[in-house]
C-alpha cells in the first residue's frame, strides 16, 4: 500500500495524518491522566504529579492488562518494588511488612483500575474485553516490549514514579482510527 | 443474628478493602466469607446450603481466573443456589459488556472501582440494611 505524503497507516488499517495522530494522542493522554487521577484521589489519597521520565532503580514490578475484541492492545503499569509497598499501604490504609504476593496483587489491582478507567473514558463499545492482570518482577533494564509502547506517562509521588504505558495495535469497525461512542449503562450503581 | 456476606474476588487486596468497608458499615454484626473465583464461590454456596445456611449478600468481581463473575452469577441462578440473595458485581469499567449482561441476568447492582472508603461504606451499609 502506497500512502500519500504526511499520512501513515493506523493500527486498524485506516489512514491518518500526523495531525490526526497528534489529536488522538492528546485525547488518549488526557484519558490516561484522568483515570490515574481518579485512582490516586479515591483509593490512594496520595499527592502526585505528571513528571518526565525518571531513571528507574532496583526491582520493578509490572502489571499488564490486555484489551481484545473491538480493540487489541494492552495497558501496563510499572513501579519500583519499594514504591509498590507504599502503594499497598495506601490501598489498605495500613503500614505492614506485606509479602511479595500481596504487593504484586496491589499493583495488579491498580493496573486493573487504570486500564478499566481508561477504557470507560475511551467509550469502548460492548465488544471489548479486558484480561485479568499479569504481574511480573524484573531488574531495571529488562523493560519488555518497549518498542510496542504507543504512549507512556510518568506520575511522580515523592521520590517514586508510577509508569503507565498504553499500546493499541488494532481496531475493528472503527475505520482504523481507534475511537468509539459511549455506550448507555444501567443506573444501578451502588458505590 | 449476624449478617453474612460472601466476597468473591481473586485480589487479596480488594477482598481486604471490601471487608474493611463491611466492618465499618455494619460493625460487629457482619460475618464475611471469601472465595477467590466463581468456582470456589459455587462450592462455598453448596457447602453452606448443605448445612442449611445462606448468605445475606454476595459481592462478586467480574474479571477472575477459573470462573468469572458473570459465569458465576448465571450458574448460581441455574442451580438456584442463592434465591433472594442480592448479588452485586464489582467492576473497574463503566461500559463492561459483562456487567451489562449481569444486570440483564438479575444482578442487583454494581460497584464501580475506584471508590472512596466512604462511598463504599455507604453503598454496602444500604445493602446490608435491606438484606438484614
Amino acid at each position: 500500500m502506497i500512502l500519500p505524503a504526511g499520512r501513515e497507516k493506523e493500527p486498524g488499517g485506516g489512514i491518518a495524518t500526523a495531525k490526526d495522530r497528534e489529536h488522538r494522542d492528546e485525547r488518549w493522554t488526557g484519558q490516561i491522566d484522568d483515570a490515574v487521577a481518579e485512582v490516586f484521589e479515591t483509593m490512594l489519597r496520595l499527592p502526585y504529579g505528571v513528571v518526565d521520565e525518571t531513571p528507574a532503580m532496583g526491582v520493578m514490578i509490572s502489571a499488564r492488562i490486555e484489551f481484545s475484541g473491538a480493540i487489541d492492545g494492552d495497558c501496563t503499569v510499572r513501579v519500583r518494588d519499594t514504591a509498590a509497598e507504599r502503594l499497598t499501604d495506601m490501598l489498605l490504609e495500613a503500614e505492614a511488612d506485606w509479602d511479595d504476593e500481596m504487593i504484586d496483587d496491589a499493583v495488579g489491582e491498580l493496573c486493573n483500575m487504570i486500564a478499566g478507567g481508561w477504557k470507560s473514558r475511551f467509550g469502548m463499545d460492548a465488544n471489548c474485553h479486558i484480561s485479568v492482570p499479569a504481574v511480573s518482577r524484573c531488574d531495571v533494564g529488562e523493560r519488555a516490549d518497549e518498542s510496542r509502547g504507543e504512549m507512556r506517562r510518568f506520575y511522580g509521588m515523592g521520590e517514586d514514579v508510577l509508569e503507565v504505558t498504553l499500546a493499541l495495535h488494532r481496531s475493528e469497525g472503527t475505520g482504523g482510527d481507534v475511537d468509539c461512542l459511549p455506550v448507555p449503562f444501567p443506573s444501578r450503581l451502588i458505590a | 443474628m449476624p449478617v453474612r456476606v460472601l466476597i468473591v474476588d481473586d485480589s487479596i487486596v480488594m477482598r481486604m478493602v471490601l471487608e474493611r468497608a463491611i466492618r465499618h458499615a455494619c460493625p460487629k454484626i457482619s460475618e464475611t466469607t471469601y472465595a477467590a473465583d466463581g468456582a470456589e464461590a459455587l462450592a462455598t454456596l453448596e457447602q453452606a446450603a448443605a448445612r442449611g445456611e445462606s448468605f445475606d449478600l454476595i459481592l462478586s468481581d467480574i474479571h477472575m481466573p477459573v470462573m468469572d463473575g458473570l459465569e458465576f452469577l448465571l450458574e448460581v441462578q441455574r442451580r438456584k443456589l442463592a434465591p433472594r440473595v442480592p448479588i452485586v458485581m464489582i467492576t473497574a469499567e463503566t461500559g463492561s459488556p459483562e456487567v451489562l449482561r449481569a444486570m440483564e441476568a438479575g444482578a442487583m447492582g454494581y460497584i464501580l472501582k475506584p471508590f472512596t472508603l466512604e462511598q463504599l461504606q455507604m453503598g454496602i451499609g444500604a445493602l446490608l440494611q435491606s438484606a438484614a
